[in-house]
């Protein structure tokens, strides 16, 4: 693959750098691989990237049928259909995610948000948690849109609550809570506060450590003079799917491999101890990256786990795992990642605990 | 990643997806219920990676020279990680992952995923002419949980596939999942009375409600078996 790397890497991630791509009318008649202007040495006329593609996608339907048969290993196919299943399962909610954020970035003028939202930052938090009521779908969706309000402008430590409370207390994810506990509506309220809390603590922790320091790479902005609003929203879509999307494979590979390799008898011997089995599974969630809407489900199947520890299952998993990890890397940096991550896992660990006790 | 692999990436990912959707495949993964958002997602890719790919095509390399979507990154990696898309895109395209098996369900250790029911009691089996059938893991809660009170002397139905037991036996086996394959467990009802099939088979067994002897609710519950008959998989593996 090339490398795309431009001599003007020097350029500031977070600027809105400009994108040339108004029409260019005496070109359009020659196709990219045809013409005879080189700006640059590095940029071939011929497209070697997809040629490759289609090549490679030729030769595995040619041999498809040896790939079927050499493929067939039971705990290969296992960790495969485990792998697509969270991918799948994904992928409405992140296009779904990504499309809020494109628009967001494209449409929504940065003025709104300054007056939106209270100037102080301390109140900005709580009001962008609650924020998070209004968005349904997976902690998929939930990165790109706080990747977006970061663009426009938004404080990022209320982008940041946004970014926790979002997966973790809109409707659907409380419908599915109470669907999984019936007649236990104290579990979902315990849920709702745990998660919440867990958003606004750390956001305002957040606003302490990050004063004067630029803690997360500000994502990049497709925005600027001569581009039209369509333009911008399509280059942010397409931008974020695949670089989001990367990373959720990236998660997804990890969680399906732990899935497969993981013996569950281990899980249960574990569940006796309560401290233990709090732990064990706040950790298991943050492996097994389940979408939020889905770990209500789930946690009601652990049956032999203490209460307590199943809702720091639900409180933990929706804020941090592997394939949130892996995509905040992708949006904000891995700075970023190596210090929000275990903040926002201790806070969600400690919330859980304390309203666990105190609710349920 | 070149602008215009970016676009056939999308494209990819729409076309997949729209095609294991269309074809009842994507029930190998996840639910039903998935269906439309799944069709209205591919369908927003396919149009994005033509849009996309429209644009790349028209307009040469050098035209985005002033800043390009790469430019201004401070780092290679992401753009390399986004080529894994193609990892699971690939997989279903080319070898169509089966659903859970065996393998998954031998692994898969003692608790079954059954809640118990928590209002207390099991509704009573409506009437039927000839076997009712049942969900297996309905049938198994109502064993573990309910002493099989509101199976007696009856006639029942269940349909899994077939895996082994330690013991030697073989036990009828039903993924049960709530989102999607991922957080499928096994339900196992062992069957008694009645020779193995190939495991992996599935099958349809009818009999009636017989105590597994244990209070233990991770054993699995028993059932004897008056007649087993070999059935093609279902259209939705999964309970």
């Amino acid at each position: 693959m090339e490398d795309e790397s431009s001599t003007r890497a020097g350029l500031p991630a977070g600027d809105n750098a400009a994108v040339a791509s108004s029409d260019q009318p005496g070109l359009e008649e020659s196709t990219a691989s045809k013409t005879s202007e080189e700006h640059e040495s590095s940029r071939s006329r011929i497209p070697w990237g997809s040629l490759t593609l289609g090549l490679v996608a030729l030769a595995l339907l040619i041999g498809q049928d040896w790939l079927i048969e050499v493929l067939a290993i039971p705990r290969l196919q296992t960790w495969t259909t485990v792998l697509v299943s969270i991918v799948v399962q994904a992928v409405p909610f992140l296009v779904m995610g990504v499309l809020l954020s494109a628009t967001i970035s494209a449409f929504v003028p940065p003025s709104f948000f300054e007056k939106a939202l209270p100037k102080n930052p301390a109140a900005a938090v709580p009001a962008a948690g609650a924020a998070g009521v209004v968005l349904p779908g997976c902690e998929c969706a939930s990165v790109p849109v706080a990747g977006s309000l970061v663009r426009r402008g938004v404080n990022p430590a209320a982008a940041l609550a946004f970014l926790l409370s979002a997966p973790a207390i809109n409707p659907i994810v409380m419908i599915s809570t109470a669907v999984a506990f019936p007649g236990q509506p104290e579990v979902v309220g315990a849920r709702f506060v745990a998660s919440l809390l867990t958003a606004l603590i750390v956001g305002w922790i957040w606003i302490r450590i990050g004063k004067g320091r630029n803690l997360l790479r500000t994502p990049q902005s497709f925005a600027g003079d001569g581009v039209s609003k369509w333009e911008t929203f399509r280059l942010t879509a397409a931008h974020d799917i695949v670089h989001a999307g990367g990373f959720l494979v990236l998660g997804s590979i990890v969680a399906a491999t732990i899935n497969v390799l993981l013996p569950e008898e281990m899980v249960e011997a574990v569940a006796e101890r309560p401290w233990l089995a709090i732990l064990v599974l706040a950790i298991f969630a943050v492996v097994v990256s389940i979408c939020s809407e889905a770990d209500a489900f789930v946690a009601a199947s652990l049956t032999a786990f203490p209460m307590t520890a199943r809702l720091a299952f639900m409180v933990v998993g929706p804020v941090v795992d592997i394939k949130l990890i892996a995509m905040q890397v992708g949006v904000f940096g891995r700075r970023f990642a190596a210090i929000f991550a275990p903040i926002t896992f201790v806070v969600a660990l400690v919330c859980a605990v304390v309203v666990g006790w105190w609710l349920l | 990643m070149k602008r215009d692999v970016q676009a056939l990436v999308l494209l990819t990912m729409g076309v997949v997806i729209w095609r294991i959707t269309w074809s009842d495949l994507f029930l190998n993964y996840v639910k039903e219920p998935m269906r439309p958002l799944l069709l209205v997602s591919a369908g927003l890719l396919v149009v994005l990676g033509l849009w996309s790919l429209a644009i790349a095509l028209r307009q040469p390399a050098e035209a985005h020279s002033g800043a390009g979507e790469d430019h201004g990154h401070d780092h290679t990696r992401a753009p390399k990680v986004a080529w894994l898309i193609l990892l699971p895109v690939a997989a279903m395209f080319i070898i169509t992952p089966p659903p859970l098996g065996s393998d998954a369900a031998a692994r898969d250790s003692g608790t079954q995923p059954l809640s118990q029911n928590s209002d207390g009691g099991y509704e009573p089996l409506p009437e039927t002419d000839g076997p009712i059938t049942l969900n297996l893991d309905d049938y198994a809660a109502r064993a573990l949980f309910d002493g099989g009170q509101s199976m007696t002397d009856r006639e029942i139905s269940l349909t899994g596939f077939v895996t082994e037991s330690e013991s030697g036996g073989w036990y009828l086996t039903r993924f049960v999942s709530s989102c999607c394959a991922a957080d499928a467990s096994a339900v196992k009802v062992e069957i008694q009375d009645a020779p193995s099939p190939p495991v992996e088979q599935w099958v349809t067994v009818t009999g009636v409600y017989t105590d597994n002897g244990s209070t233990d609710y991770t054993k699995p519950p028993a059932f004897a078996a008056q007649d087993v008959v070999a059935i093609e998989p279902p259209r939705d593996t999964y309970l």
